[in-house]
């Protein structure tokens, strides 16, 4: 019986830290800590960085204010950011096996009500984190999974084509921008 | 425990709706189009991945391809997007009526084409229904198999020209004579007829109008024939080697070109 030698990821990690971070401040003012290699991962923050011309020597100083993500997804991002800042870059078609099974980390992080994760989605979408985008797409497409089109409605607050078409209604009863 | 509010699907940015809709099998998206009409037009709207579908009438099944990747549903299941291998016995009727049906659905939620169409062993009714309604969502077909011991002339006539066809393989093709291929409309590029009784002239004439270029489109003609020899088949015609391909056979000669 063959026994696996233990890795020591965290000495890995430590060699292979970029020592360069920078300072994200979230909406509602919460400041968070991100290296260099993760917040690559965010191609908003990244060009925001480049484009403002941020250093190794300046970067902590110059805390980058992001006014459209609250420090609850803020934290969920920088953990996944950090989490995976050193993966591989995944060929494109990767995106469309549809047998992917998401990584059990990865489920943990995204296990959150349906509220936070429609924000969480939206925030990755504004920063434009591709795989964060992608797995939170995995988790919502897996709620339909063997489900009726009457729980489909439910899991996804699809409304009946009667209150379809009470809202096109009012919205077309209710005045417009000029009166 | 309280429960989770609903995901609010329809409220998504556009590309995250298409990505959902791209991890989702064709039987989830059918199903989710089920909710609403909005919905639906919605799926059909925003739905990524191209599909093509074959429709086979011997088992009376649809298989979904999806790049690489294949479904199959049972047009006779009771609930074939979410049973999709449960099979059903119906009269032939009810069983061309559902596969149809189940085409229209997948044409009409993904925008699938249809690539193929297995007509096996169908009454002439029913072959003329299933082609007008293939007519219907697309014009042009890939491939048409079509296994008939008998056929009339009109209903030859009408399945022959109502569709564009690329490809056409004949199985118990007796029925179908030179002519029936000389007067089909030129967008066929390859012909398999199999089990024919064409003789060693019908061939013949067939490559000499081949050669002046009655068939444009025609890239490749197979033909299984017990009443045709090489010889006969090539007769005032030059031939370079690779250009005629007979197989021998116990039972009867067949030729590939």
């Amino acid at each position: 019986m063959s026994v696996e030698p233990e890795v020591p990821i965290v000495q890995v990690e430590e060699v292979r830290e970029n020592p360069v971070l920078y300072k994200i401040i979230s909406s509602d003012n919460h400041v968070f800590t991100i290296s260099e290699h993760a917040v690559k991962l965010s191609k908003t923050l990244w060009d925001l960085i480049t484009n403002l011309g941020l250093t190794a020597e300046n970067a902590l100083d110059n805390p980058i204010p992001v006014e459209n993500v609250n420090g609850k997804n803020m934290e969920t991002i920088v953990q996944f950011c950090e989490r995976h800042k050193y993966d591989e870059e995944e060929p494109e078609y990767t995106n469309y096996i549809r047998e992917f099974v998401l990584p059990e980390w990865d489920r943990q992080l995204l296990s959150i009500d349906n509220e936070e994760l429609f924000q969480l989605i939206l925030a990755t979408n504004y920063l434009d984190i591709q795989k964060l985008m992608d797995y939170c797409c995995r988790v919502i497409g897996d709620m339909a999974k063997d489900k009726t089109p009457e729980e489909l409605r439910i899991i996804y607050g699809i409304p009946t084509d009667a209150e379809d078409d009470a809202l096109e209604r009012s919205a077309s009863d209710s005045p417009g921008p000029s009166g | 425990m309280e429960l989770s509010k609903p995901f609010p699907l329809r409220k998504l940015p556009t590309l995250m709706f298409r990505k959902v809709l791209s991890y989702l099998p064709p039987h989830e998206l059918i199903l989710l189009a089920q909710c609403s009409k909005i919905t639906k037009s919605f799926v059909r709207a925003y739905y990524p991945r191209k599909l093509s579908m074959t429709m086979s009438f011997s088992h009376f099944e649809i298989q979904i391809f999806e790049d690489g990747q294949c479904y199959e549903y049972s047009a006779t299941s009771p609930d074939p997007f979410r049973h999709p291998t449960v099979y059903c016995r119906y009269p032939t009727e009810e069983s061309v009526k559902r596969t149809l049906e189940l085409m229209d659905t997948f044409y009409n939620t993904l925008g699938a084409t249809l690539a193929m169409i297995k007509l096996y062993s169908l009454g002439e009714v029913d072959v003329s229904i299933i082609i007008d309604r293939v007519h219907r969502n697309q014009p042009e077909l890939q491939r048409l198999k079509w296994k008939v011991v008998q056929v009339s002339e009109s209903t030859k006539h009408c399945i022959l020209e109502k569709l564009k066809l690329r490809e056409l393989i004949i199985e118990f093709s007796k029925w179908f004579k030179l002519s029936d291929l000389l007067s089909l409309s030129s967008t066929c590029a390859k012909f398999a007829l199999e089990r024919s009784t064409w003789t060693g002239e019908d061939l013949n004439a067939l490559l000499k109008e081949w050669v002046k270029g009655r068939l444009p489109n025609l890239s490749f003609f197979w033909i299984e024939s017990q009443r045709f020899d090489e010889e006969t088949a090539k007769n005032g015609l030059e031939l370079l080697d690779s250009n005629l391909l007979p197989v021998g056979q116990s039972s009867g000669n067949s030729s590939g070109m």
